[in-house]
């Protein structure tokens, strides 16, 4: 649905995006993930026809950006980072007007609108002005003229960028649930919710790509983690316990009662976790809680960013 | 079209939730009446000197002395009110970023452009409209030839079309609509004052000067004269500068906005 081939983009001698190449199908949410200053709304806004990269080529749906704007850009919905609304609208004039600037015909508008405002959850302030609007219903209302005229492609911004955690959580499940027969690309500086939403996670940095693969693969396949173990039994049988298991590069005792520690236990990869919880179940040590210290993505993407050369330079 | 008739929407219900378009519609209609009433009462003493001795005073009816000297008033209002009117047409999407969204969406430059302006001539055209109540109240009670007053209407529709071509340009440049409006009347001073200099240089420019000033155009209209070439005039630099809006917003897509 969207192909980005070479894509490079400067800013007089600042080079803000260099060399980056995805695609997106249909049904895939790709997450744009990286520091603040990696590339990300660049990108987007490339994608978007709002800018001309310097390099490279964008198609989306199959239109080329440069030589057919308009129809790329009809199949695209766009929520910009901090979600610019007009605030002198009411919610539904302003869907309407989003609707129709997307061309929708005329006498589709009312029920385009109402679909979407259904879809975003936004009945209760149909008729409010914008600018009176939460920022969560603000953000909403955002997604909600990014789906009018039902494009194939969107392109989200930080869509949970300085929500309260529940609205967060669901404008998560919204972007789920929308994005299962649209191809989706968001960007996020916060990783979990990377890995919660995306089937793909391109990361960058200093605007050159780092690594893409699933967020899964990510945290599997790379470098050493720790777990947090709590377990029953004495606290020496349960360091020879550790000491046995294969790939188990360590352990660190944190907090210690008469029949019961807590641990760090540092591991050369993920992979190793049954094992650990086989070896101390086989000790007679009887496992409360098994946690991961830090999440896998997270981990990876600091390690990424750190051993990026372009960092040290 | 559709797409344009968007734009057009959108923008007069913004224009007519926020204040200023009241407010301008109000500065205007004061200054106009007030005008107005000081020509009505300079026509009826003049009135009751006839009355006293006819022979002294030469053209004496409500065209000549109340309806022209009215509309080249209006021209001079618009002048000073339009540019407030068109400041924040674009340059208020700047500032609040939805620019982006408009640049986002399949719309053509020049429909954005052409939805913007036809929303700004329609409240030009609601502004002078409300305007003309006191002509027209005039008339019933009076002398009044109604074609002339079309005329002038139509005279100051053009030259105000002309006037929002040149604001939407400047708003187009810029994300503060002080700067937009101070560029605009800036660059119309100049058109205008540019009659004023003609007298000083020489002759090929002395003419030049005088058909670039916007007024002296719009002086034929007020004698309820339609000339092609002051038509042509104001469509022209209309066209030129919605043009130039255009080709704006082209650039602002493929090489980012400076501020």
């Amino acid at each position: 649905m969207i192909e980005v081939k070479g894509l490079t983009h400067r800013y007089g001698p600042l080079v803000a995006v260099e060399d980056l190449s995805f695609a997106v199908k249909r049904g895939e949410i790709v997450g744009l993930l990286g520091p603040n200053g990696a590339g990300k709304t660049t990108t987007m806004r490339a994608i978007v026809g709002l800018l001309a990269p310097s390099e490279g080529s964008i198609t989306v749906g199959g239109h080329d950006l440069r030589s057919h704007a308009v129809q790329a850009r009809e199949q695209l919905g766009y929520l910009p980072e901090h979600v610019p609304l007009y605030r002198d609208l009411t919610v539904r004039e302003f869907l309407s007007f989003a609707a129709q600037a997307k061309g929708v015909p005329r006498a589709k508008v009312r029920a385009e609108v109402d679909r979407v405002v259904e879809a975003c959850g936004l009945e209760s302030v149909f008729g409010r002005l914008i600018g009176f609007c939460s920022r969560g219903f603000r953000q909403r209302i955002g997604l909600a003229q990014a789906l009018a005229g039902d494009p194939p492609a969107l392109i989200l911004d930080e869509p949970t960028v300085g929500l309260d955690p529940a609205q967060v959580v669901e404008i998560r499940e919204r972007v789920a649930d929308l994005a299962r027969d649209k191809a989706v690309i968001l960007s996020t500086h916060i990783l979990p919710e990377a890995s919660l939403l995306c089937s793909r996670v391109v990361i960058l940095n200093r605007g050159r790509c780092l690594v893409q693969d699933t967020p899964g693969e990510l945290a599997g396949t790379t470098g050493p983690t720790s777990l947090r173990v709590a377990c029953g039994g004495q606290a020496e049988l349960v360091r020879v316990a550790l000491s046995g298991v294969n790939g188990c590069t360590g352990a660190e005792l944190v907090e210690e009662s008469e029949d019961r520690s807590v641990w760090v236990v540092r591991l050369e990869s993920r992979r190793v976790t049954p094992l650990v919880v086989s070896a101390l179940v086989a000790a007679g040590c009887p496992v409360e809680e098994v946690r991961s210290e830090r999440l896998g993505l997270e981990e990876v993407f600091l390690e990424l960013v750190r051993e990026d050369p372009a960092v040290k330079t | 079209m559709s797409r344009v008739w968007a734009v057009v929407e959108r923008e007069l219900r913004g224009s007519f939730r926020s204040p200023v378009a009241y407010a301008i519609l109000a500065v205007y209609l004061f200054l106009h009446g007030l005008f107005f009433v000081q020509l009505m009462e300079e026509y009826s003493s003049r009135s009751f000197q006839i009355l006293t001795n006819a022979e002294q005073v030469p053209e004496h009816n409500l065209v000549d002395m109340v309806a022209r000297p009215l509309l080249m008033g209006d021209s001079f209002l618009l002048l000073m009110l339009l540019p407030a009117m068109t400041m924040r047409l674009l340059a208020e999407e700047w500032r609040q970023g939805t620019g982006d969204l408009l640049l986002s969406y399949p719309l053509r430059e020049r429909e954005i452009v052409a939805g913007k302006f036809i929303a700004a001539c329609a409240l030009l055209f609601v502004l002078l409209a409300s305007g003309l109540v006191y002509p027209v109240a005039a008339g019933l009670l009076g002398q009044v030839e109604f074609p002339v007053l079309a005329v002038g209407f139509l005279g100051l529709l053009l030259y105000g079309a002309a006037i929002l071509g040149v604001g939407l340009f400047f708003s187009s440049l810029t994300d503060n609509q002080v700067i937009a409006m101070v560029g605009t009347v800036c660059a119309l001073l100049a058109f205008t004052l540019a009659g004023f200099w003609s007298a000083r240089v020489g002759d090929p420019w002395s003419s030049t000067l005088q058909h670039m000033s916007l007024r002296q155009h719009m002086q034929p209209f007020s004698y309820g004269v339609v000339r092609l070439s002051d038509c042509v005039f104001f469509a022209s630099v209309t066209g030129f500068f919605l043009y130039l809006t255009v080709g704006r917003l082209e650039s602002v897509r493929w090489r980012g906005r400076s501020r």
